[in-house]
């Protein structure tokens, strides 16, 4: 646990405890049907996303989440005005499933924004998992930026040639676009494939016996405090869903 | 001499799925974004777009369990990078697994009828446990997530046109002598 750096005590936290919380939280929120337990989960989530204290993050992730909210109340209009019945079992059945998302939303957020490369890289060496998952893992994880840059590098060329990649052109032209975008995508994706294939067996990938890490995750207290934590609510939110408590 | 035990898995192989797995991710994420979010062609073109490359995938790499390893391979990096939930994950092995017995058991990746079956049952089971967990997450407004299915219906429409452009594009990476034939 490394708060000299700056981090602030969630980012601070082990990437695996932040993983082991969203699995929880997707897992407790289909169990839970009940009101109070599920504001109890969304109340703690939400602690937990703002001790992350990336006030700006939080705001635009509400606000997308408020615009779907109202989307749907809209589509649900539309399906009172052809079936009325369903205003008999009144509003509060359609927040409920709002309130699983952004349950979901507060727990993974937190993963996904305080995740760097270099972390996940290091997870996937400390978990300690095959080589044949390891390998691919990686290579995804690292070529993602270089495929961003190589799609920058398409889509600047495909300017200078006149063809303009923009929702108008996608929406009216679909086949034009994908063929002008994906197929050098995928030819230069195919030979980068091949190349790296060569590299990495030339450097001999695959034949030591133990993958070896600078960076020793290891669990500290808070990683047990909040994991303790995390189990105490989700216990008690069980227990209250089903009226033991 | 043999200096090492050959493994079922090469280098080379591993590495070409995880190119993939990185091009399908972002190429999908890429026509989203260009669309300008609720666009129903994009919705259509993004499913093309990986079912297409999908195929090409499986043409490429012809061994049992290239599914399943993609399967795993994107959850992990989904989960870690995107945010995707974990919960669905035990049933995209499973079916994925059952999809990779049968491209093995007729013909052993080699018929190109099989792979597009195949990959069009993948894509329907993947949509379908899906869905499953979005029947937990709104199980008490049926009518939204008969909304929700309708727009992942329409997705699956560009996997079905993506079964027919990924064994064109396929011929045409074979003919050009890209992919292995």
């Amino acid at each position: 646990m490394n708060l000299k750096e700056g981090k602030n005590f969630v980012e601070a936290l082990d990437i695996r405890t932040k993983m082991i919380i969203s699995i929880l939280a997707s897992l407790t929120v289909i169990i839970i049907q009940e009101l109070a337990p599920l504001l109890i989960l969304l109340s703690i989530s939400f602690l937990y996303l703002f001790c992350y204290r990336k006030f700006k993050l939080i705001f635009f992730s509400y606000a997308f989440l408020f615009f779907m909210f109202l989307l749907a109340v809209f589509c649900v209009w539309i399906l009172l005005k052809m079936v009325p019945d369903m205003a008999s079992r009144g509003i509060l059945i359609f927040f409920k499933p709002f309130l699983r998302v952004a349950i979901l939303m507060n727990t993974t957020l937190v993963l996904v924004a305080s995740a760097r490369v270099s972390d996940l890289l290091s997870v996937l060496k400390s978990l300690k998992i095959p080589f044949f998952l390891f390998l691919p893992a990686t290579v995804m994880i690292r070529f993602i930026p270089s495929f961003i840059n190589d799609t920058k590098q398409v889509v600047e060329s495909l300017k200078m040639k006149g063809h303009n990649i923009n929702p108008i052109s996608i929406t009216f032209k679909p086949v034009l676009t994908t063929r002008l975008l994906f197929i050098p995508l995928v030819v230069k994706s195919l030979r980068t494939a091949d190349d790296l294939s060569v590299a990495s067996e030339l450097k001999g990938f695959g034949y030591y016996k133990n993958i070896t890490s600078i960076n020793k995750n290891k669990f500290a207290y808070p990683d047990y405090l909040i994991l303790f934590v995390t189990f105490s609510f989700i216990v008690l939110s069980l227990l209250m869903n089903f009226k033991l408590l | 001499m043999k200096l090492y035990k050959k493994k079922y898995w090469e280098t080379g192989e591993l590495v070409t799925i995880g190119v993939f797995a990185a091009l399908i991710k972002i190429s999908t994420i890429l026509v989203a974004v260009a669309g300008g979010g609720m666009n129903p062609i994009t919705l259509v073109l993004k499913n093309v777009i990986a079912t297409s490359l999908l195929i090409i995938l499986i043409h490429k790499v012809k061994k049992f369990g290239v599914l399943t390893l993609f399967t795993i391979i994107t959850s992990i990096v989904s989960f870690l990078l995107l945010g995707n939930n974990m919960a669905f994950f035990p049933g995209a092995i499973f079916f994925s697994f059952v999809c990779d017995a049968i491209i093995h058991y007729f013909g052993k990746g080699e018929k190109t009828f099989v792979i597009i079956l195949v990959v069009g049952i993948f894509d329907f089971s993947s949509r379908f446990v899906s869905l499953c967990y979005s029947w937990f997450l709104f199980k008490e407004t049926i009518e939204l997530f008969i909304v929700g299915a309708t727009i992942v219906a329409v997705g699956y429409l560009g996997c079905l046109i993506g079964l027919i452009t990924g064994s064109i594009f396929a011929k045409e990476l074979k003919h050009a002598g890209i992919i292995k034939a």
